[in-house]
C-alpha cells in the first residue's frame, strides 16, 4: 500500500505516542510529570491528516 | 460555448463554540441511545457483573477476605470487569461494524467535527460504567450489608469510571485493527483471560505465583489495585504506579488506533 508523505508523518507521530506510552509503564510515577506534557504534544503532532485540496 | 468550473474550496467550517458543543451532546445522546436500544450489549455488559456479584459476593457475603468483607472486595473487582466490557464492546464492536457497514465515511461526508463521533464512544462508555457500578454498590448496601462513608463511594466511582478510560482506549484500537464479524471473539479472547489473571474473577492470592506476577503487567489489575485501594483492601504499592501504568497503556492504545485510523485513510481515500 502506497502512503501519502502525510500519512506517513502521522504515523511516525504514532509511534513515538506508543513509545511514550511504554516509557510511562517502566519509567515510575515521576517520569509523568515530563511525560504527559510531552504526549500532549506529540497527540497533537499525530494528528491525523485526511488529504484534502486535490481540487 | 461556457464550461463551468468548480473549484472547491478547503476552508474549514466556521462555527461558534455553542454550536460545537451542541453537536458533541447530540452525538453523545445518539451513541448512548444506539447502545440502549441494543439489548444485546445493554443486558451482557450489566448482568454479567451483577450475576457474578450476587452468585459470589451476595451468597458468601459473611466469608472476607484479609480483612475486607466479601461484598465489598468484590464491588471494587466485579466493578472493574464490568467496566472493561461496557467499555471494550462499546467501542470496539460498534468501531468494528461501524467500519464495515461504511458508516464512517457517511460521517465523514457530514459537517459533523470527526472527534465527536469518538468521543461520543467514550463517554457513553463511561455512562454504562456508571450504571454498572452504581447497581453494585445499590446490591452491596440493600443485601451485602456494605456499609461505607459517601466519600468512599464516590471515591469508588469516580476512580472506576476513569478507569474505563483505558479500556474504551483499547477498544478504538481493537476495532482498527478487527473486522465487524471477528470483533465480538477478539474481544472475549483478550477480555476474559485478562480479567482471570488480573484477579477480577478469582482474588489474586488464591492464584498461582505465575498468574500473581503475571497479573502485574495487566491494566485490569491496576485498576482493580486502585479500586480496592478506595475500600481498604489494596496492596502496599503506590496509587500514583498503577495510575502511571494505565496512563502508558493509554497512550500505547491509542497510538496504535491512530495508526488504524491512519490506515483506514490511505486505504479509502489515498
Amino acid at each position: 500500500m502506497t502512503m501519502s508523505a502525510n500519512s506517513k508523518k502521522s504515523m511516525g507521530w504514532s509511534s513515538i505516542l506508543i513509545l511514550l506510552g511504554v516509557i510511562a509503564i517502566y519509567a515510575g510515577a515521576m517520569s509523568l510529570i515530563v511525560i504527559i506534557p510531552v504526549a500532549t504534544l506529540v497527540w497533537y503532532g499525530a494528528r491525523p491528516v485526511l488529504r484534502s485540496g486535490r481540487n | 460555448m461556457s464550461t463551468a468550473t468548480l473549484t472547491l474550496s478547503n476552508t474549514q467550517i466556521q462555527r461558534s463554540p455553542v454550536h460545537t458543543v451542541e453537536i458533541y451532546l447530540k452525538e453523545i445522546k445518539y451513541e448512548f441511545l444506539k447502545n440502549l436500544r441494543l439489548r444485546v450489549y445493554t443486558a451482557s455488559v450489566l448482568s454479567f457483573p451483577i450475576m457474578f456479584y450476587i452468585f459470589f459476593g451476595l451468597l458468601m457475603k459473611n466469608q472476607t477476605i484479609g480483612a475486607t468483607r466479601m461484598p465489598t472486595y468484590l464491588i471494587a473487582t466485579y466493578g472493574t470487569f464490568g467496566i472493561m466490557g461496557a467499555s471494550l464492546f462499546g467501542t470496539a464492536a460498534g468501531l468494528s461494524s461501524d467500519r464495515g457497514l461504511g458508516w464512517l465515511q457517511v460521517k465523514r461526508a457530514s459537517p459533523m467535527p470527526p472527534f465527536a463521533y469518538f468521543i461520543a464512544k467514550i463517554v457513553t462508555c463511561m455512562v454504562f460504567s456508571t450504571i454498572i457500578v452504581l447497581s453494585l454498590i445499590a446490591l452491596g448496601i440493600t443485601l451485602g450489608g456494605v456499609r461505607m462513608p459517601v466519600i468512599t463511594f464516590a471515591q469508588l466511582l469516580g476512580t472506576l469510571v476513569i478507569g474505563s478510560l483505558p479500556f474504551s482506549a483499547m477498544g478504538l484500537a481493537l476495532g482498527y485493527f478487527t473486522g465487524p464479524n471477528s470483533a465480538p471473539s477478539m474481544i472475549n479472547l483478550m477480555y476474559l483471560p485478562m480479567s482471570f489473571c488480573s484477579g477480577l474473577w478469582v482474588p489474586l492470592m488464591f492464584l498461582p505465583k505465575a498468574l500473581r506476577q503475571f497479573a502485574l503487567v495487566l491494566p485490569p489489575y491496576h485498576l482493580s489495585q486502585l479500586a480496592l485501594g478506595t475500600v481498604g483492601a489494596g496492596t502496599r504499592e503506590a496509587a500514583s504506579t498503577h495510575w502511571g501504568v494505565l496512563l502508558g497503556f493509554t497512550m500505547i492504545c491509542l497510538g496504535v488506533a491512530r495508526i488504524g485510523f491512519q490506515r483506514d485513510q490511505g486505504k479509502l481515500y489515498g
